[in-house]
């Protein structure tokens, strides 16, 4: 179940296929169209930002594809297969890894815990089996070799993250997912509420787990510096529609900006 | 952060080294502290205070509030708080003369009842605050006067005396020369200890406690882990009556009124968080040891009763204040 910190590093797909495609997805909450008729695909190692001003359907399209959310019709393809995502523990057994804003770690806990919250590795045999027992050592190995080869530098394994930075905090969520095998990434404003350099490095990271492991992330943001950093490729929403579908080479920053606003629509 | 200077891992004195294995060492350390310089005072303003048996004296006193202690460590580390405990112990201290006394049962199967009654009063304010999600303050707020009331009308006003052995012994009986229940107290310390820091469920009540969003995000059952919690307050409720029967002889509606505040105290004393997330077994045996020598230390300093509350009060405020604007720094 649990991928080994080496596996992660050692593992190569192949490039372009497309791992998740979304067809006309709609939900309405009461009158309001909150994602009408959108589309979109993801490819295999892909960045796919996702931009569009606040109530323009980013986060409902998300949580619809992370099963927060059921959508009224339309339809989510996963490899291929027609796919109905229940609930968001559905979507993590699909390999859809979130890493949300408020970067979802219990700030009270040290990172090994975190690594491995609602996924604690039991010790073998009967202490695990019949008392729940957990493999303490086997979990602070992992977090070191992961944290390791994420190129993050934590003092102290068993302090709460609360006393890491933000930054660093972002990158364990980011690293956990990559942990736990996501197939799919997503990221909802990675790089919010923290520094600068510490922003950097958060998209420094989110680079190197895909040109590493070949996982495709989904991120949105409002900050249009980040998604030119490292997107691919951009989607923009407006009023729950999809405005704009681009990749990063053939479009600019006024542009996007222009669809955002509905300036250029 | 990434790529910066290379980890000083291991590095420091042996406090330090401490720190990096656990966190927490801190608190316990200031509570040993604390513990010392009261033992400290004491030995001066009382030439009894280190008697053998006024030290075997609190420690037994003093077990009682660490049975119920270590299942409000639980409670409040997974975010809640339950003061509905010392209704759960009248209630359960009535069943159990009805069912000894009165029907004559042994007291095997007194002593199981009475592990039931608790555990299933926990189910009840488990139910409510994690299925009904109704704010545990107010749950238990109601089932303090509801468990009471329960009591009363069961109890009808009577006490319950003489209680068949074995359950007498189970207050007063001695193994090498300590009273059981020391042995008692201390066997759910281990056991919780190792449950709260070493297992699966205990993991989860933490991280309900310290971040509920973020634990269910990551796939935590909240409502299951929550409910568990109460279930086992009230277990270790059942056995904190069995003990106080057994060391009463006795048995009366009336009994484990007003224990949740000094068991509550006990626990922050120890270093628990009243806001969920970090719970400290260890200091918990701290916290109600400190309370203990404190009450025994001002009655044999020949400080009147009252003045022992006041000073409680202060204590707990002080170090409570202390802690936080330690924290405040610490975080920052």
């Amino acid at each position: 179940m649990a991928a080994t910190a080496q596996e992660i590093e050692t593992t190569v797909g192949t490039q372009g296929e497309v791992v998740l495609e979304a067809r006309n997805l709609r939900k309405n909450f009461g009158g309001i169209k909150a994602v009408d008729d959108v589309s979109f695909a993801l490819r295999r190692g892909e960045i796919l930002g996702m931009v569009g001003d606040n109530g323009a359907g980013k986060s409902t399209l998300i949580k619809i594809i992370t099963g927060a959310y059921q959508k009224d019709s339309g339809e989510i393809l996963l490899n291929g297969e027609p796919t109905e995502i229940n609930s968001t523990g559905h979507a993590r057994e699909l390999g859809l890894e979130t890493v949300y804003q408020s970067s979802g770690l219990v700030e009270l806990m040290d990172a090994p815990a975190n690594l491995f919250l609602g996924r604690e590795k039991l010790k073998d045999g009967w202490l695990g089996k019949y008392f729940g027992m957990i493999d303490k050592r086997f979990m602070r190995r992992e977090t070191q070799n992961l944290l390791k080869t994420l190129n993050i530098t934590v003092r102290n394994l068993a302090a709460p993250v609360q006393t890491l930075s933000g930054g660093q905090q972002q990158s364990v969520a980011v690293g956990r997912a990559a942990y736990w095998r996501g197939k799919i990434i997503i990221l909802d404003e990675p790089a919010n509420n923290i520094g600068v350099d510490q922003q950097r490095a958060v998209l420094e990271l989110v680079r190197q787990i895909r040109d590493q492991h070949n996982i495709p992330f989904i991120m949105i943001s409002h900050n249009m510096e980040h998604i030119f950093q490292v997107a691919d490729r951009i989607i923009v929403m407006r009023n729950g529609k999809k405005v704009g579908d681009k990749r990063v080479e053939e479009t600019t920053r006024n542009e996007v900006v222009g669809l955002i606003t509905g300036a250029l629509a | 952060m990434s790529a910066a200077a290379p980890a000083p891992e291991e590095r420091g004195g042996f406090l330090a080294q401490l720190r990096n294995y656990h966190p927490d060492t801190g608190l316990l350390i200031s509570s040993i502290a604390m513990l010392v310089l009261l033992i400290t005072v004491f030995s001066f303003t009382s030439e009894r205070f280190f008697s053998q048996a006024v030290v075997v004296n609190i420690l037994n006193q003093t077990s009682i509030y660490v049975i119920a202690g270590v299942g409000m460590t639980l409670v409040l580390t997974s975010g809640g708080i339950d003061i509905s405990i010392g209704s759960i112990i009248g209630l359960t201290a009535t069943i159990m003369g009805l069912l000894m006394i009165d029907q004559g049962m042994p007291a095997v199967v007194a002593i199981v009842v009475a592990l039931l009654v608790g555990a299933l009063c926990g189910a009840f304010n488990g139910f409510l605050v994690a299925v009904v999600k109704v704010p545990p303050i107010i749950v238990t707020l109601g089932t303090l006067t509801f468990f009471r009331g329960l009591a009363y009308l069961l109890g009808e006003g009577r006490v319950f005396m003489r209680f068949p052995d074995p359950l007498p012994w189970l207050g007063d009986g001695r193994v090498l020369g300590l009273p059981v229940p020391v042995y008692i107290a201390a066997l759910t310390v281990i056991g919780g200890h190792f449950f709260l820091t070493s297992t699966r469920m205990g993991q989860r009540i933490t991280a309900v406690g310290g971040n509920e969003e973020a634990a269910r995000l990551a796939g935590i059952d909240v409502v299951r882990t929550k409910f568990f919690t109460y279930v086992i307050m009230g277990m270790l409720t059942g056995l904190t009556t069995i003990v106080i029967v057994a060391r009463q002889d006795a048995a009366q509606a009336v009994f484990g009124f007003g224990i949740e505040l000094h068991v509550i105290a006990a626990v922050i004393l120890g270093g628990t968080s009243l806001f969920g997330g970090r719970g400290l077994i260890l200091g918990t045996v701290l916290g109600a040891l400190i309370l203990g020598v404190l009450n025994t230390g001002l009655l044999l300093s020949g400080v009147v009763q009252f003045w022992q509350l006041v000073a409680l009060g202060i204590l707990l405020i002080a170090v409570v204040a202390f802690r936080m604007a330690r924290e405040g720094t610490e975080s920052r």
